[in-house]
């Protein structure tokens, strides 16, 4: 038998993902799966039926109708998209009760927050159709640093003050002090939760895209994504100074200035409301 | 001319210069519709931030002193590895943050900015 790594270790010490999700999974897989059984199972949990409906009736989604069920919901939003939703809407709890010095959790999720909701706006305005994976990926994309964080908070600390010393990317002083990164970490945890690569993957490449891995086009949205937000200081988590790798061929916008104008009052007004939604 | 104004800074009666999508890219309002009181509000419940009508841009920057808007520039450019500025997106992300955090600066009443961070 093979010895744990300790990437393997740490990423063990995170719990599973709420059961929800994977009864849901199961249901899904279901040749007769139907709106109506996919009801019946979130209507169980009732606090999260409460906060999907919130959710659903948000500037978040914009819908011009009330939507007052979870089958209205489907019908509005999607089963795929719905399933990617229950994740977003539940996996905050299981990060609930840390505590780190000198370390907010409320800036981390904003920081999240904030990211996964401009990976899904940059998703939107290149016309991209099932955008529900760009918020997930965007919301956990640092679980990594509050695992790191909570379990090594003293080389953690390490890291960061080798960013400033060494003028590096959070990334490459991880690498040097763990050999692994808090991206090659939560890609892991993501994984471990059998998550699809669509969405793993991303995460785990999102301070270095390159067009060698799947995935490219996601990567990029989320990698810009954390740099508007760092950029704009919504929630903080806690990284150092960015080192942004974006290829000078990468077009996002026609418009560039105007877009960004747009898309950074969008994420200013979304993420307020959403971080109640999605943390509270 | 055309200027960008938050949905909620809106008046009836002025002109649209762009067409408004929402979330899901559906038509919300064509260019060239003249604002009611009823769109402004339905523009704000779709999520909508901010839209393009006709008039003067104001340039934000204009608003503050020079070094009011130096120590923003130097703050903002700070969280970026020098190494890593020189890249078109990468600068005018950088620029269009600093017009951001002015204008927000310009929306709150003095002394409420550091709450707010």
């Amino acid at each position: 038998m093979s010895q744990e790594s300790p990437l393997e270790k740490l990423a063990t010490t995170v719990p599973s993902l709420p059961e929800v999700v994977t009864v849901l999974d199961r249901e899904l897989k279901k040749l007769d799966c139907s709106p109506q059984s996919v009801e019946t199972i979130i209507n169980k949990d009732s606090s999260l039926t409460a906060r999907l409906l919130k959710i659903a009736n948000s500037a978040f989604y914009g819908f011009a109708t009330r939507i007052d069920t979870i089958s209205q919901a489907l019908t509005m939003i999607g089963l795929a998209q719905l399933r990617d939703l229950v994740i977003s809407a539940s996996v905050i709890q299981l990060f609930e009760g840390i505590n780190i010095p000198n370390f907010s959790m409320q800036s981390f999720w904003k920081h999240s927050v904030a990211t996964g909701i401009c990976a899904r706006r940059i998703a939107i305005r290149r016309g991209e159709k099932n955008i529900e994976p760009y918020f997930v990926s965007g919301l956990l994309h640092d679980i990594g640093r509050l695992v790191l964080f909570k379990n090594l908070s003293a080389k953690s600390d390490q890291a960061i003050k080798l960013t400033e010393a060494k003028q590096i990317g959070i990334s490459e002083a991880e690498m040097e002090i763990f050999k692994f990164s808090h991206a090659d970490l939560a890609g892991r945890i993501m994984k471990n939760w059998k998550l699809p690569a669509r969405i793993y993957e991303v995460v785990q490449n999102h301070h270095a895209p390159t067009s060698h891995s799947g995935f490219y086009h996601e990567t990029i949205y989320l990698h810009v994504a954390d740099l508007i937000v760092n950029l704009m200081e919504i929630g903080n988590s806690a990284e150092g100074p960015f080192a942004p790798h974006v290829p000078e061929n990468v077009v996002l916008f026609n418009d560039t200035d105007f877009e960004l104008r747009q898309l950074m009052e969008e994420v200013d007004q979304l993420s307020h409301e959403a971080f109640d939604n999605f943390i509270s | 001319m055309s200027c960008q104004v938050h949905v909620q800074d809106l008046k009836p009666g002025s002109i649209l210069e762009k067409e408004v999508r929402g979330g899901n890219d559906e038509l919300l309002a064509p260019a060239g519709a003249e604002l009611t009181e009823k769109t402004i509000e339905m523009l704000g419940n779709r999520g909508v931030a901010s839209v393009i009508v006709e008039g003067e841009e104001e340039n934000i920057r204009s608003k503050f002193s020079e070094q009011v808007v130096a120590e923003v520039e130097t703050s903002t450019t700070e969280l970026i590895l020098e190494s890593s500025r020189d890249n078109k997106l990468i600068k005018a992300i950088i620029d269009q943050s600093i017009d951001y955090k002015l204008r927000k600066k310009l929306e709150m009443p003095a002394g409420s900015q550091e709450a707010a961070a």
